[in-house]
């Protein structure tokens, strides 16, 4: 389980943010709240990209707060620019295996049929240049599955997508949020998502 | 509770690059302070044969004289460079940027790497008594011209050597305007003038004073061109000044006392120069978006003022490149190429040329990753020491070497050494800015996806961050090198009859009034340098193309 307890971020003097929740195994919890209202903030402070000044934050009882970002078990989907560009879409998931995870050739084969559910068949030896911003964004959601660290962050990643396509995102999200027993928090603007994906949803309000 | 001794946020600032960075600038500040330390003392006043003895014989008023002369002729070059590129700007991104004739704004770059030798060699086969220019008056009845020396030569030379350079700038600059704004333009009909106004001029205003500045610090430290096209004590400046005093006069105490003169005015230029953070360097990196066409582009005004802009700058540019070309194809190129000169001069060129180039991307791809993750506090560090380096120009540089060495070791003797080492500290400033502002981009858009990804050190130098900047490392590679091959700064004051390199080779032969061997000189050596410049570039292209393994 994903533990916030009184977890805080200064801006600045007049901006600072606290956060409590909590996520189970297995469960989406959607953030939504107006701009500024610190839900990316909260997602980095997950990540490891900022330092709060306070609280605490556990993956299980294991306090994630003394680990590098790339030690903790996450993977975050940004909004934009989750691509290398230079690199193909196929070598842009399987670099996010880490130096120490060889290729498998089942693996390879799970790739190949997360790009085929996601609708980027015939993709893979595509450039990020040559495919849409909906299409990057989907491969670095078949990244973020393959990785299979048990706690998933979506910064907006679907924000993008028509509605028929984000369904279709939704529904490898759920299928694998429960068959890898994840946690994921996921930020979004649009009250369809949390009804079709079913889960939970938090409000962030300034105080 | 947490405590601000996580490491967290500094979750990207791993690996040895701050430290390394660091020890590098730590360095290159020393060594500079160290050649400054020479000149200041042998201009110590305890000497009795020193530097207040010799002013005080009269020699300040001729300080006085070659300092004005300097800042005059680099004030107007700078004048005259920005009045041509200006306009040309202009018509080029009206005309040639979104035509098929793109690729001549390719060859205004040739400029901007040719070897001054080399220039002035075209130069003069077209501005020249015997150049194209006065055989065609000549053969219509005209007088021709009189011969190119002096202030106007200076002038001519440095408008064709910088005027390209700004035009690089303000182009890249015109480029970026989003796509939008020639959209509305177009919609709305705005005038030439309203267009100008409204939509180039806001892009242009904030590049002019950081390009200018520069282009004056070019000119101001302006070495070869002088010593060939100079002329008389009327038409000198502080570098030649420096090199006179020290190679002819044996003057010591006047060669550190003009270095510390010439020092003194860089250093006011390059704080200024800090204060505007040239977009300049960086921007001279190719890169271009497309304009749309707009109403009045077709107006036979338009077109007749937007050709005769593009043909006069043409002609500055390319009538130099061409007159080489057709000068240096003769029987003598054959003859040239058997020369023993010429095979240790190549070799001396080469050696020096690619060690330099390697050395100073190398140098500035370490200080650019350190100072993108060292804190705001630390980045001024980075920036003086490859700064010092354009205030600290070749012969400055030079000669506070050999005031340092002249007693330990024959500096003769180790000419080579300083030679690489010069010609990497002078190009480490252009290095620095080409590759420092990308490293900046890949580092705000790349940190965190990297970092989450566990892509750390050198999985992601070789994966992610060498792919990425593999252009600005082959651009700034390639500009080195030809910086490097076509030096002839410190050359001049360390080259012997032992140690030679082809621009000094292509002078003396100049200077002993072998135009036809000088002229085919001059063409081996333009060919060389855009072999190196086009090795480095497309080298580069090709290995950010390679197939990369990311599975090992």
């Amino acid at each position: 389980m994903l533990q916030i307890e009184g977890l805080s971020f200064n801006w600045s003097e007049d901006l600072h943010f606290t956060y409590g929740l909590s996520i189970a195994r297995g469960e989406i919890l959607a953030l939504q709240g107006p701009s500024g209202v610190g839900k990316t903030t909260l997602l980095e402070l997950i990540a490891g990209f900022q330092t709060p000044t306070a609280g605490k934050l556990t993956w299980d009882d294991i306090d994630l707060l003394t680990l590098q970002p790339w030690q903790r078990p996450v993977t975050t989907v940004f909004q934009a620019d989750n691509l290398f560009a230079h690199l193909t879409c196929l070598n842009n998931v399987i670099v996010g295996l880490g130096p120490k995870e060889k290729m498998r050739p089942n693996l390879l084969n799970q790739i190949h049929d997360y790009f085929a559910q996601l609708g980027l068949a015939g993709l893979q030896q595509r450039m990020p240049s040559q495919i849409s911003g909906g299409q990057q964004q989907r491969v670095a959601l078949v990244r973020a599955l393959i990785r299979a660290r048990p706690i998933l962050l979506l910064d907006e990643s679907f924000s993008a997508l028509d509605w028929e396509m984000r369904q279709e995102c939704f529904d490898a999200l759920k299928t694998v949020v429960k068959s890898h027993n994840m946690a994921a928090l996921l930020v979004s603007h649009d009250s369809r998502d949390t009804a079709y994906l079913g889960c939970g949803e938090l409000r962030l309000t300034l105080l | 509770m947490a405590n601000s001794s996580y490491p967290i946020a500094s979750c990207w600032k791993n690996g040895a690059y701050v430290p390394l960075g660091m020890l590098a600038a730590a360095v290159l500040i020393l060594m500079a302070l160290t050649a400054i330390g020479g000149l200041l003392g042998v201009g110590a006043p305890a000497r009795p044969e020193g530097l207040n003895m010799s002013l005080l014989s009269g020699d300040l008023s001729r300080v006085a004289r070659v300092a004005g002369f300097t800042f005059w002729q680099a004030s107007l070059s700078a004048l005259l460079s920005l009045l041509v590129a200006l306009p040309v700007a202009i018509s080029f991104l009206r005309r040639i940027l979104t035509s098929r004739f793109k690729n001549l704004n390719s060859l205004s770059f040739l400029a901007i790497v040719m070897p001054t030798t080399v220039a002035v060699s075209g130069l003069l086969g077209v501005w020249g008594q015997n150049g194209v220019i006065s055989h065609l008056l000549r053969a219509i009845g005209a007088n021709g011209l009189s011969p190119i020396y002096g202030l106007g030569a200076v002038l001519l030379a440095h408008v064709f050597f910088n005027a390209p350079l700004m035009l690089r700038v303000f182009l890249s600059g015109l480029s970026s305007i989003p796509a939008a704004q020639w959209r509305l333009a177009a919609q709305w009909g705005l005038s030439d003038w309203q267009r100008f106004k409204l939509i180039e001029w806001p892009v242009l205003k904030p590049l002019i004073p950081g390009v200018v500045t520069i282009v004056f610090l070019l000119c101001f430290t302006s070495f070869s061109l002088i010593l060939m096209l100079g002329g008389g004590p009327g038409v000198t400046t502080l570098e030649l000044s420096i090199y006179t005093a020290l190679r002819f006069e044996f003057d010591m105490p006047m060669a550190a006392f003009l270095s510390l003169v010439q020092l003194t005015i860089c250093t006011v230029l390059v704080a200024i120069l800090a204060r505007f953070d040239a977009t300049g360097m960086a921007a001279i990196a190719p890169s271009y978006s497309k304009r749309l066409s707009q109403p009045g582009d077709t107006s036979h005004f338009a077109v007749l003022l937007d050709g005769g802009v593009i043909a006069a700058f043409l002609l500055l540019a390319l009538a130099p490149i061409a007159s080489i070309v057709v000068g240096g194809i003769s029987s003598n190129l054959l003859n040239v190429i058997g020369w023993p000169a010429f095979h240790r001069a190549l070799l001396s060129s080469l050696i020096i040329a690619i060690a330099s180039a390697l050395l100073a991307t190398a140098l500035a791809t370490l200080m650019a990753a350190a100072r993108v993750r060292v804190g705001s506090a630390g980045k001024w560090v980075f920036d003086l020491a490859v700064s010092l380096y354009l205030a600290v120009s070749a012969i400055v540089l030079g000669t506070g070497i050999f005031v340092l060495l002249r007693d330990l070791v024959d500096v003769f003797f180790i000419a080579p050494f300083i030679l690489l080492m010069a010609n990497m500290l002078v190009a480490l400033p252009f290095s620095y800015r080409i590759i420092q502002g990308k490293m900046a981009m890949l580092a705000q858009s790349q940190d965190k996806l990297c970092s989450s990804l566990d892509l750390r050190g050198w999985r992601r130098f070789r994966l992610i961050t060498f792919p990425a900047l593999a252009p600005e490392l082959g651009f700034a590679a390639g500009l080195s090198a030809a910086l490097s091959i076509g030096d002839m700064t410190v050359i001049a004051l360390f080259g012997s009859q032992q140690f030679q390199t082809l621009p000094w080779l292509l002078y003396q032969t100049m200077g002993r009034y072998r135009a036809e061997d000088a002229a085919a000189l001059a063409l081996l050596l333009l060919v060389l340098t855009l072999l190196l410049f086009g090795g480095f570039v497309k080298g580069a292209a090709l290995l950010r193309r390679r197939q990369i393994d990311v599975t090992d």
